[in-house]
């Protein structure tokens, strides 16, 4: 989604008046003049001006306000990147049922089946990849991944 | 004992089996890490500790030697030819290489990134052999004013470097700083922007943020009917390691020689690292290239200034942990850390009491960057693979690297969460022609910028003048400001307004 500078910066500056008022809510330390709040309060400041510039440039050219892309046209890559970002934020919660084995076998097959891979390619380089990177990352590097239903057999 | 007799007794316990195979594990590893897109040289340090809780101190710090030095240079690989970068330097001059790659001359990028990588390590170990104690000790002078500045420099040459639009670099680089706020306050302790939530307390970690915002971002794109797709196989396109590499020393000898020299010098300042050194290089270069019209188009130029100060930063960055114990980047710390572990305590006593053991990790340095010139001749021939793998293929792949990578960082599902939020962010802000690179070297350095400038606020009593008091802080000081007077002027004189669509450097110029 590409928006115009006309939205964005004035989004900066909202942004920017929403940090300032959250950092002046940051308790003062006794005795600290400068505090954790003075950082926070200049990147605010430095949103406000930024977003000023860009609103001022935004005015000048004709753009439309919004351009969503063009995902009509590849059904398949929409699909493709809804399971990219759903596939990983349902990751989050099925990681340790299901262990990371079982789980980037699925997500990596549903994806290549996605993006037009063979059924034999998914069938061999999913699980292949997926236990490869599991016994690399898990036995030789200590990485504690969770093994799920396959403990015992991994 | 004469310093002969240390160099003799050094070289003798670097050239032990041990040692050497160290060294070679090392390297291996660091290539098939640094090699992996989303996988950081960092990553792989950390992830070696373990392993060396079973060695003896000289083939420990070997190891995280090698593997550090091949992972960095490795790392230029998947930016090379995916966009991807390895390291926070390598994304200092990842459009440049992959608009190499678009043009098919991935060969070339990727010979003079391993060749000229290992030409900044040996010169960086050799200015850490020669005159570490020295140039650490000019860094020891330096204050929280000279720290700032430097660090404002860093910052300001990404913003300015990596958009056509200095007000987006701008808005990405304060959306870095931003960030790197979230948690504990670095002088007070307080918690800021953490909304109540434990791991956010601890701060938000680049390394899932800097996968999300590169590979996962890179990766959507390619999935909308508006973008372009990752490269293609340049047909054709026959992989010849290091073929012409000497012709571009001659034709370019000043940047080897300014980069290697400006990543030795900046490496060596405590708790800046080599990072710092490549944006800063590939930004120098360019200001003083004769052809700056060229960069952003692969032109070599940039390139190699930038790869050459990458590597001599690593080696430099070496000169403040060993002289005085002072980490100089996440690396280092790491090994500092080991150091500790093995009961060496870095510091000035070392070279008193055991001036071999410095002598001997200084130069387990020079055999690690000699074997990049084997190794990357491997690598760039094995690279070609990467780009015959069909799509369909590589993308879950690297999105499974991205989710253990992220994972992995501090074994928790938040660096993944982290992931996801920034590989959208970093997806709508690519859309709309604001660049990555300064959100992550925000995020990066954001700490040491904060507590410079609060500590020199502190000492000044809230007085800016007395950020210029001292006379290198005031080069410095003078330097920002004049970059700042010159982008503004420029600015203004700009009559028409950018015109819409304008491609950003990160976006691939060609």
């Amino acid at each position: 989604m590409k928006l115009s500078d006309r939205i964005v910066g004035p989004g900066l500056i909202l942004l920017g008046a929403a940090v300032i008022l959250a950092a002046m809510r940051i308790p003062d330390v006794p005795g600290v003049r400068f505090g954790a709040d003075l950082m926070p309060v200049i990147c605010g400041c430095g949103f406000v001006l930024f977003g000023a510039v860009l609103t001022r440039s935004g005015l000048r050219d004709s753009e439309p306000l919004a351009e969503f892309d063009d995902w009509r046209v590849a059904p398949r890559k929409l699909l493709s990147a809804i399971w990219v970002v759903g596939g990983l934020c349902a990751g989050i919660v099925l990681f340790e049922p299901m262990g990371f084995a079982l789980f980037g076998i699925i997500f990596m097959a549903g994806l290549m089946v996605l993006m037009g891979a063979r059924p034999l390619t998914v069938a061999v380089i999913a699980p292949s990849f997926v236990l490869a990177l599991y016994l690399v990352f898990s036995r030789i590097m200590f990485v504690d991944l969770p093994a799920g239903p396959l403990e015992g057999i991994l | 004992m004469t310093n002969l007799d240390i160099l003799s007794q050094a070289l003798a316990n670097v050239l032990q089996f041990k040692v050497l195979a160290s060294i070679l594990i090392g390297a291996v590893y660091g290539l098939f890490i640094g090699a992996l897109p989303g996988l950081t040289a960092t990553m792989a340090t950390a992830l070696l500790v373990p392993l060396t809780f079973y060695m003896d101190p000289l083939p420990a710090i070997a190891l995280i030697v090698s593997s550090t030095a091949m992972a960095i240079t490795a790392g230029d690989i998947p930016g090379i030819l995916l966009r991807i970068p390895g390291t926070p330097a390598s994304a200092a001059y990842t459009d440049e290489a992959y608009a190499m790659t678009r043009q098919g001359r991935a060969s070339e990028a990727l010979s003079l990134g391993f060749f000229f990588s290992a030409m900044g390590g040996l010169i960086g170990a050799l200015v850490l052999l020669v005159s570490g104690p020295l140039l650490a000790r000019v860094a020891l002078n330096f204050s929280s004013f000279e720290f700032f500045w430097l660090a404002c420099l860093g910052l300001l040459t990404c913003a300015l470097v990596s958009s056509p639009q200095p007000a987006k670099g701008g808005v990405s680089l304060l959306l870095g700083l931003l960030v790197s706020t979230v948690g504990l306050d670095v002088t007070t302790g307080q918690p800021r922007f953490t909304f109540g939530s434990v791991e956010l307390s601890g701060g938000v970690s680049f390394i899932p943020v800097m996968i999300g915002m590169f590979a996962m971002s890179e990766i959507l794109r390619g999935f909308s009917a508006s973008a372009f797709d990752l490269p293609a196989p340049p047909k054709g396109e026959v992989y010849r390691p290091y073929r012409g590499i000497f012709s571009l020393v001659g034709r370019y000898p000043m940047s080897l020689l300014r980069g290697t020299a400006l990543g030795s010098a900046i490496g060596a300042l405590p708790g800046v690292g080599g990072d710092l050194a490549a944006w800063i290089a590939y930004g120098m270069s360019r200001r003083f290239s004769r052809t700056p019209e060229k960069f952003g188009t692969g032109h070599p130029e940039g390139l190699i200034e930038a790869t050459s100060s990458n590597n001599a930063g690593l080696s430099s960055a070496w000169i403040p942990a060993l002289v005085f114990g002072i980490p100089g980047d996440a690396v280092t710390a790491i090994a500092v850390g080991v150091l500790f572990m093995k009961g060496v305590a870095p510091g000035p006593r070392l070279f008193v009491e055991n001036p071999v053991m410095p002598t001997s990790i200084i130069l387990s340095f020079f055999v690690a960057n000699l074997l990049l010139f084997p190794l990357g001749y491997l690598a760039i021939k094995a690279s070609r693979r990467v780009l015959s793998v069909p799509r369909s293929v590589i993308v879950p792949m690297i999105l499974i690297c991205c989710f253990v990578g992220s994972y992995a960082v501090n074994n928790s599902l938040f660096g993944v969460g982290t992931m996801i939020v920034a590989g959208l962010v970093g997806y709508v802000m690519e859309r709309n022609q604001f660049p990555i690179a300064p959100v992550i070297l925000g995020l990066v350095l954001g700490p040491v910028l904060e507590r410079n400038f609060i500590m020199s606020m502190q000492i000044s009593h809230g007085n800016l003048l007395g950020f210029f008091q001292r006379p290198v802080a005031a080069g410095l000081g003078a330097l920002v400001c004049f970059m700042i007077a010159f982008t503004l002027v420029r600015a203004l004189r700009r009559k028409p307004a950018m015109p819409a669509g304008t491609p950003t450097i990160q976006k691939g110029s060609n």
